[in-house]
């Protein structure tokens, strides 16, 4: 296996809190490769935006990181700024929420990205707005001659977020980390930046890294997928393998609480109990308390991440025994 | 965009008429103080029926009101009881005087204050945001008679390097003329090439515009740095570190792009607000302005002076925030391409 | 970057009460300070007639214009008056005066902003407008000019200050009932019958309270202050009442040789502005539902 372009290690963000820190990451385990497309999912407050901003060094400042980032080899946490501002764009390029919040409302679309392709290439002006237009043409964005001498609050959310994209690609970035990229958009147009995604992905031979909280995006765009619970990744695998039979009782939980057209019978399924408490020391398996198949071993020792496959894994005790029985 | 601006300046006018009501209501329909000062003490009934009429206090509100806008809209406010001048004369003369202190002190303001938001913006809970931020809370609790006054001691009582009030040192005053084209000292001075009289003007305008500057600054770096914190909280000062941006470029380009454009609205009110708030420091360091008139005049019931001068004082703050929301067009790219 | 972590944090609600208190001590330690201060003052204020060394009013030539000392901690005016005294006495002249504006700016401005939000439309444009001549207004001009009509005096400077600061509070109140009657709408379908007026009384007032206080706790400040100066200016309180502004204004003709007498009620000012805006900015850090990344 080549050199991972993402390789995340034992990942622990904490927050400075009134009384108690908060754990935000729990020692996260991830791996990339070039050219994979995987699926980062979890509910709110699991961690995956805060290890995405992990990835490029952009955690809020009082943020305490520690642990291992390494984009293509490059290591993130601890260093300094003007390097990371290399990195930021140039290896790796981060694409977010919100579109309507993502641009600066003072400078138009044009002037922004002139500025960001000059920070990674040695352009002059009239070659990075020519760059720039490129880009907006690969992304598909209709007219970007005009598009460029735009404001953003002149564009529509979908049209941001190609923009976003070919600010992305127009730095040459080895891997594309994608935050929730569709949730603020309309579902046709989810659709559409779903597919140029993909499909720039298999172009430029890129690696991505797509959160969301929607297992149907997963599944249809990602090769694998990881699961975060309460700050630490709980399952990891083929998307086929992950969906087909989920290893991680949270992980099977989250699938059957996605209610299928066609399927009329029983309620809709919810997960009893709360998100844990980030701020409390946890012995033992996060998911304890919510589980219905929890012994007395989960609630005193960490389960470690387990392969019970070849490449699937989960962070359970109890799915030796589950695999074994097949 | 047009409908805009002329949606504005009708508001405007609307409250230019709400003014208008209340000075009018402040000075006739109150208390009767208006004849106190041609009568005297004591006056006797058929005196003040007199004057009433005179002054046309006897005649339905009403009326006495839409003369009163009559005389407004020409240009006419009344003369003053004390001096027997036009009000708007009097007004004319001292213009001068407090544009000259509130614009240096303005400047000082903007110069010093807006730089320091940024710097302590930029470098939060550094040495230099806590001694902005403690200065700037202190500087606003300060009255400015207090901070005037200990100026006065130190530099006038202590030291001698400055004068305690007016404008010039009065011997110049008798004895140099120089033609007061604009109104202000510095500018007149230098261009009637009356060395002694620029030197004395110079000396007397620092405590004044000290003072002035001083309590104001701490509120304008404070609100700066404020706004720019703000304005570095935003999504799209983190989408710039995310691709790369060198930080001095976000703060100093980004950042400072966005906080410069409300920072207008704030300068504005600020100068609106030197203009009504100098009266304090107008009336201890004895400045011939508009403020200081003001004072002498409601000290001595000149009432019409008193309403001209609020008036006046009243419509310019309007017309420095009308500018400024109209320059918002010019600047904001958001109100610009509607 | 401080971008708001609510985002990515869960909530934690997990320690008591106590610790979270004195946590939340340490972290706004100039809070801390302000109200501290401000006590000081304030339990100063209330029972100055029982702790002043000196009757405030007893004149003493004899002992005229003297130096801070251990005799006088302020030192004596004109009169021979002991400052330390008056600055005393005068304290609760300030506390009155800044109570009682704000209140009245709040009794006049938060009804207004009631009805304006409440009905909307034309009556709406119409209280705001009528608001927004008073905000025309530089700060200091309207108070003095209204002063100038009643005729100087506390009371008339308190009235003149609390008619120029409603329209604030009344913008504040509209803001809240306004937020209010948008989530009325779905209420209202469910609620049928319930009178609107009552879920407006019980759920305006959690909403509009905290904005009200905090401007309320800045206002206090600059309304001693604002009353200072008019007192300054001969606008405001006169002799014989006791007032910081007033003895500052009276030591005009000798304070260049005897400093204390016009620097000693000036700090007192200074002072207690100084606190009750730490205790404003601390409230507004502790209510603005922006606060922080913690509890």
């Amino acid at each position: 296996m080549t050199e991972p372009i993402l390789q995340i290690t034992d990942l622990r963000v904490e927050f400075p809190g009134l009384v108690r820190n908060v754990k935000a990451l729990r020692g996260v385990r991830l791996d990339l490769h070039k050219g994979q497309v995987v699926g980062l999912v979890g509910e709110s407050g699991s961690g995956k935006s805060l290890t995405a901003l992990a990835c490029l060094g952009l955690v809020p400042s009082p943020g305490k990181v520690s642990g291992s980032v390494k984009l293509d080899g490059y290591e993130v946490v601890g260093r300094g700024e003007p390097e990371l501002a290399h990195l930021r764009g140039g290896v790796a390029a981060m694409i977010f929420q919100n579109p309507m919040r993502a641009l600066n409302p003072f400078f138009t679309i044009g002037q922004q990205m002139v500025e960001v392709i000059r920070c990674h290439r040695p352009f002059g002006k009239k070659e990075a707005v020519q760059a720039a237009r490129k880009g907006l043409q690969d992304v598909q964005m209709p007219d970007p001659e005009i598009a460029l001498g735009k404001y953003p609050h002149q564009m529509s959310g979908g049209q941001i977020q190609r923009v976003m994209i070919a600010l992305g690609l127009a730095c040459k970035p080895r891997l594309l980390i994608a935050d929730e990229c569709t949730t603020a958009l309309d579902v046709t147009v989810q659709a559409q930046i779903i597919v140029l995604l993909r499909e720039l992905a298999s172009a430029y031979d890129l690696a991505v890294l797509f959160i969301t909280h929607d297992l149907s995006v997963v599944a249809t765009v990602c090769d694998r997928v990881a699961v975060m619970y309460a700050g630490e990744v709980v399952e990891n695998g083929l998307v086929v393998d992950v969906f087909a039979d989920p290893l991680h009782p949270y992980t099977r939980k989250l699938m059957s609480t996605v209610p299928t057209l066609g399927r009329a019978d029983g309620e809709l399924e919810s997960i009893r109990g709360q998100v844990p408490d980030l701020a409390l020391p946890m012995a033992g398996c996060t998911f304890c308390d919510r589980c219905d198949f929890a012994t007395d071993v989960c609630a005193t020792t960490p389960p470690g991440m387990q392969g019970y496959r070849a490449d699937h894994q989960a962070a359970c005790h109890h799915t030796a025994q589950r695999v074994a029985t097949e | 965009m047009i409908k805009y601006i002329a949606s504005r300046l009708i508001l405007m006018v609307g409250i230019l008429f709400g003014v208008l009501t209340i000075t009018f209501f402040l000075g006739r329909v109150l208390p009767a103080s208006p004849t106190n000062l041609i009568l005297g003490d004591r006056p006797t009934a058929e005196q003040i029926l007199r004057a009433e009429e005179e002054l046309g206090l006897n005649k339905p509100l009403l009326t006495q009101y839409g003369l009163y806008l009559g005389q407004v809209a020409r240009g006419d406010l009344g003369t003053s009881l004390r001096t027997s001048v036009p009000v708007i004369v009097e007004i004319r003369n001292r213009m001068g005087a407090t544009i000259e202190l509130t614009t240096l002190a303005i400047i000082i303001v903007i110069i010093i204050g807006i730089p320091l938001g940024v710097l302590s913006a930029v470098k939060q809970n550094s040495w230099l945001d806590n001694l902005a931020r403690a200065g700037a809370v202190g500087g606003v609790a300060i009255p400015a008679f207090l901070l005037a006054m200990i100026l006065q001691i130190i530099f006038y009582g202590q030291l001698n390097w400055l004068p305690l009030q007016g404008r010039l040192d009065s011997e110049i005053l008798l004895d140099v003329k120089f033609p007061r084209t604009t109104g202000l000292f510095l500018i007149d001075t230098l261009m009637a090439g009356e060395w002694g009289a620029f030197k004395s003007a110079v000396l007397h305008l620092i405590l004044p515009t000290l003072t002035l500057a001083i309590v104001t600054l701490a509120s304008v770096t404070r609100i700066t740095r404020n706004m720019m914190v703000e304005v570095l909280g935003e999504e799209y000062i983190r989408t710039a570190f995310a691709y790369g941006v060198p930080k001095r470029s976000i703060y100093y380009r980004h950042a400072l792009k966005a906080t410069l454009i409300p920072m207008m609205t704030v300068i504005g009110l600020t100068y609106g607000i030197l203009l009504g708030g100098s009266v304090v420091v107008e009336f201890l360091f004895d400045w011939p302005g508009l403020g200081g008139f003001l004072v002498l005049s409601i000290v001595q019931n000149d009432f019409p002076a008193v309403l001209g001068t609020t008036l006046f004082l009243a419509a310019t703050y309007l017309g420095i925030n009308l500018i400024v929301d109209l320059l918002y067009f010019v600047v904001d790219p958001r109100l610009k391409t509607q | 970057m401080n971008a708001n972590l609510s985002a990515f944090v869960a909530e934690p609600v997990s320690a008591g009460f106590w610790l979270r208190a004195r946590a939340f001590a340490v972290h706004n330690k100039l809070f801390v300070v302000g109200i501290v201060i401000f006590s000081i003052i304030l339990l100063a204020s209330v029972f100055a007639q029982w702790i002043v060394p000196y009757a405030p009013t007893k004149i003493s030539f004899a002992d005229k214009l003297l130096p801070p000392s251990l005799d006088h901690f302020m030192g004596t005016d004109k009169f021979g008056r002991d400052i330390f005294s008056r600055v005393l006495v005068g304290g609760q002249t300030s506390m009155m005066v800044g109570a009682f504006v704000t209140f009245l700016a709040i009794a006049i401005g938060a009804p207004i902003g009631v009805l304006s939000g409440y009905f909307g439309g034309w009556v709406d444009a119409a209280l705001m407008r009528f608001s927004d001549i008073f905000l025309a207004f530089p700060p200091l001009l309207l108070p003095i000019s209204i002063v100038a009509a009643l005729g100087p005096g506390l009371n008339n400077a308190m009235i003149a200050l609390a008619i120029s600061w409603f329209p604030w509070y009344a913008r504040i109140a509209r803001g809240a009932v306004m937020r209010v009657r948008e989530e009325l709408y779905v209420d209202a379908a469910r609620a049928m019958g319930v009178s609107h007026f009552r879920i407006m009384i019980r759920h305006i007032t959690p909403n509009s309270l905290t904005p009200i206080i905090v401007q309320g706790s800045m206002d206090f400040g600059f309304t001693i202050l604002a009353a200072a100066s008019l007192s300054f200016i001969g606008l405001g309180a006169r002799p014989p009442t006791i007032e910081w502004g007033l003895m500052a204004a009276s030591s005009r003709t000798q304070f260049l040789e005897h400093w204390w007498t016009a620097l000693c009620p000036g700090f007192a000012i200074f002072l207690t502005v100084l606190a009750v805006n730490l205790i404003g900015d601390g409230l507004r850090d502790v209510l603005d539902p922006k606060h922080g990344i913690s509890e």
